[in-house]
């Protein structure tokens, strides 16, 4: 840990309330005068957290995966577009005005946990994890959102593949042991 | 509040202040800009919501503008422990307040919530890039974040909502925040796409 990771974690547990009334009192007048001074970046950065975390408060939060019901409910507002991945898809360009890109990825998950999907390209160069995946239990299909920019990395600049990773439910040795369970390629038309 | 053109950026709090007394707006606005992720941290420990925040944060720094401009910061030195006086004062004020209060939620406070109201904003470049970022935690890493800085619980909220100990939840929290403080910092290769 750096000095700067300490500051960051003990400007955490202020927050968080974490740290004792008697400790947060000393910690004050440091916070504040480092604050004057214009030398408290962790300060900036948990501040700018909060905020930004408030936009996802009106998103309905982090979670990482959607059901169907949820994407069909986005689906009917303006400036969203929908891209359905099967095994191999080409995806063609979308309205400019698209806001909010929403997808689904065709695989069955049930029965899987642990549940990973790395982005890579054809020829295996990493791009992106996607940690904990959360799959619709009605039909074990990914079903996803994000912004429009960022939908567009993924789909529209390059070739690249999403390999899904997982573990079995359950107890004994297949739930320890990872394995790809799919990949699903995605093509720029 | 946006950072004043002329101001004297890397100055020193005494300095600045002194500049403010003296009656220079730029200054005093610098000053202003520095302190308010100080008063907000101040207020966030203590109360729950974002409006909350912003009006503490609000009336402080009314409090210590009105002050400066009728001279009542004697030490410029020491401007940073006359802001910190400032929001301790109004908390104490507040904590009075809020038992009033208190006893009025308890009655009505049910009615009260389904009226709040949050306010639309427009996605940024740094919003994309915290839900970036975000997609790359744990599941775990995730809640944990969001219960702080999302759903605004306190640390022992936390570990509750969690089912972990508080010394897990906060080292857990400790490294999310510390994991997505470097990854948002670091330009991503869809910006470059855009």
């Amino acid at each position: 840990m750096t000095a700067a990771d300490d500051a960051l974690a003990l400007l955490d547990d202020y927050l968080s309330a974490a740290m004792s009334d008697a400790h947060a009192s000393d910690f004050e007048e440091r916070l504040f005068a480092e604050a004057a001074a214009g030398r408290a970046p962790g300060l900036s950065y948990l501040d700018t957290l909060f905020d930004q975390a408030q936009w996802f408060v009106m998103r309905g939060g982090f979670s990482s995966g959607s059901t169907a019901e949820q994407i069909a409910e986005l689906r009917k507002l303006p400036h969203v577009h929908y891209i359905d991945v099967e095994a191999d898809t080409q995806v063609g360009a979308w309205p400019e005005d698209t806001k909010y890109v929403v997808y689904r990825l065709d695989v069955d998950l049930r029965g899987y946990e642990n549940i990973d999907v790395a982005i890579v390209t054809p020829e295996g160069e990493h791009r992106k994890w996607f940690r904990d995946v959360v799959y619709d239990p009605k039909d074990g299909a990914l079903y996803g959102a994000c912004d429009a920019p960022l939908a567009a990395s993924t789909f529209r600049h390059e070739p690249l593949i999403a390999r899904i990773h997982a573990s079995r439910s359950g107890p004994g040795a297949a739930a320890l042991k990872r394995e790809t369970v799919a990949e699903l390629s995605v093509t720029p038309k | 509040m946006s950072a004043p053109q002329s101001a004297p950026s890397e100055a020193d709090a005494a300095t600045l202040a002194a500049q403010a007394l003296a009656g220079d707006r730029t200054a005093e606005a610098l000053l202003c800009l520095r302190l308010s992720p100080a008063i907000r941290a101040f207020a966030r420990r203590r109360l729950r919501s974002q409006d909350a925040t912003r009006e503490f944060q609000q009336e402080v720094l009314l409090i210590f503008v009105e002050a400066l401009r009728a001279g009542r910061l004697e030490d410029p030195a020491r401007v940073a422990g006359f802001v910190l006086g400032i929001c301790r004062n109004l908390a104490f004020d507040r904590v009075r307040e809020r038992e009033r209060r208190g006893k009025l939620w308890e009655l009505y406070g049910e009615s009260v919530s389904a009226c709040d109201v949050v306010q639309p904003t427009e996605v940024t470049v740094e919003i994309m890039r915290l839900e970036d970022c975000l997609t790359e935690l744990s599941k775990r890493a995730r809640e944990a974040v969001w219960l702080s800085y999302g759903e605004l619980l306190s640390h022992a909220e936390v570990s509750m909502r969690l089912g972990i100990s508080e010394g897990n939840a906060r080292v857990l929290r400790h490294r999310a925040v510390h994991a997505l403080k470097q990854c948002v910092a670091t330009p991503k290769r869809w910006e470059a796409l855009q």
